[in-house]
């Protein structure tokens, strides 16, 4: 069995029970924190839930880091805990549906960061602003279940393979698939009028 | 010959390495077929192109107090579990004992029984019985009071008058005929009898009656006639 990558990290945590963010934990932290961010902002679509999603993964991870015991990977631990997090987090806001304005400003500058190395891709969005096709992308990704929300993000943000995935949610690797195959049909019907409007006009 | 269109659209999401030959060759023919191989292309790349979002300075400040907050509670949950557990006091068993046994021996008071053969006797009456105990007792409106009061209040008057007025014409009738008959008897001691006549004079006010009657009628109307005199019999 592969060593886990984060194994010494996480026993250093382990045997130095620290009361805030220093030492080993600190470093854990600055591992993580982006890819935690990055899950969760995905998943709950804003700044302003990713931040709550974020916070509440890391203090989650603080408390139960001493009972971690390597029986899955360790950032297969993180990630559910952060997929759990962003989730929750969306179903107790489902009724109140506001619109961060730190969400709504990332939004526009998120694009300028985008890499787009196709040519097909790359020609339409230098045309066609490229932020608002990110936007319209988050969007679609937002309508989506949460089940389906995270497992699109785990598999085409995060690249996860099908069995780290399986790891991740804990579910058999046949869930996998067949959830994913329930969020390509859903994203097709999202993201077709989007792909219209940007690459057939 | 064109093969069958797949119904797993799902294979149209995979890289191009991973499809397999024949859905290659499906896909060279296939019109349809390679449009939507190639939307779910372009799907997946947008997704992969997303770009990554770093974590906000915010955070860290965020996940500091998490933790401080996270610490203190469990600082509060280990000193609530490390309390000791209170032993219960013998007095409670005795107490509680005590309770149960009076409770259990509560006999049904021999108003039930009585009940029980009235309603079984009669069951319909005994139901009305019950019934009928249960209505709300309504209160009289507030109009009754008022329909009530004001004639009641002037029929009483209207009695008064007439009973201080009889009693006016009685008592006047009767001084007269003692006046009447004192004057006669002794007037028969010296003269020789004659026919007595009587004169009846109505009097309307008390004050046309003499003092006398006056003090007497007052006596008897319990010093209604005085007051109801001023006013006009």
């Amino acid at each position: 069995m592969k060593t886990d990558p984060d194994r010494l990290l996480v026993e250093a945590c382990q045997s130095s029970r620290t009361s805030g963010l220093e030492g080993a934990f600190r470093d854990l932290y600055d591992a993580y924190k982006d890819r935690v961010y990055n899950v969760c902002y995905r998943i709950t679509g804003n700044a302003s839930d990713a931040l709550d999603a974020s916070q509440e993964t890391f203090g989650i991870l603080f408390r139960k880091i001493y009972d971690f015991r390597f029986e899955s990977k360790f950032s297969s631990w993180v990630y559910r805990i952060a997929v759990n997090a962003s989730i929750d987090l969306k179903r107790r806001s489902g009724a109140r549906h506001t619109i961060s304005l730190e969400a709504t400003d990332e939004h526009t500058h998120e694009s300028v960061q985008a890499n787009l190395r196709d040519e097909r891709v790359e020609a339409p969005l230098a045309a066609a602003s490229r932020h608002e096709l990110a936007g319209e992308v988050q969007t679609a990704i937002g309508r989506l279940s949460p089940k389906m929300r995270a497992i699109t993000v785990l598999r085409y943000v995060e690249n996860q393979s099908y069995e780290e995935i399986a790891e991740t949610l804990q579910i058999s690797i046949g869930t996998v698939k067949s959830r994913l195959s329930r969020a390509h049909d859903a994203l097709d019907r999202e993201l077709t009028p989007v792909l219209d409007q940007y690459y057939l006009r | 010959m064109n093969s069958p269109c797949p119904s797993d659209h799902d294979r149209f999401w995979q890289s191009a390495a991973e499809l397999d030959p024949l859905l290659q060759a499906h896909l060279a023919e296939c019109v349809t077929c390679h449009a939507r191989q190639q939307r779910a292309q372009l799907a997946v790349r947008l997704l992969r192109a997303l770009p990554a979002q770093r974590a906000p300075l915010a955070l860290d400040g965020a996940v500091v107090a998490a933790l401080h907050a996270g610490t203190r509670q469990e600082r509060a949950i280990q000193q609530v579990s490390a309390l000791t557990r209170q032993e219960v006091p013998a007095e409670l068993n005795s107490r509680v004992e005590d309770a149960l046994v009076w409770t259990a021996e509560q006999p049904a008071p021999a108003e039930l029984e009585v009940r029980l053969r009235a309603e079984l006797a009669a069951p319909s009456e005994a139901m009305s019985r019950r019934f009928l105990g249960r209505l709300d007792r309504l209160r009289a409106p507030q109009d009754l009071d008022q329909r009530l009061t004001v004639p009641a209040r002037s029929s009483s008057r209207r009695r008064a008058f007439a009973f201080v007025g009889a009693l006016l014409l009685v008592m006047g009738l009767g001084s007269l005929a003692l006046q009447r008959w004192g004057a006669e008897l002794s007037s028969s001691q010296q003269q020789p009898r004659v026919a007595v006549q009587w004169n009846i004079e109505v009097i309307e006010s008390a004050e046309g009656l003499d003092p006398v009657s006056r003090a007497l009628i007052g006596g008897l109307s319990g010093g209604a006639s005085e007051v109801l005199g001023k006013e006009k019999l």
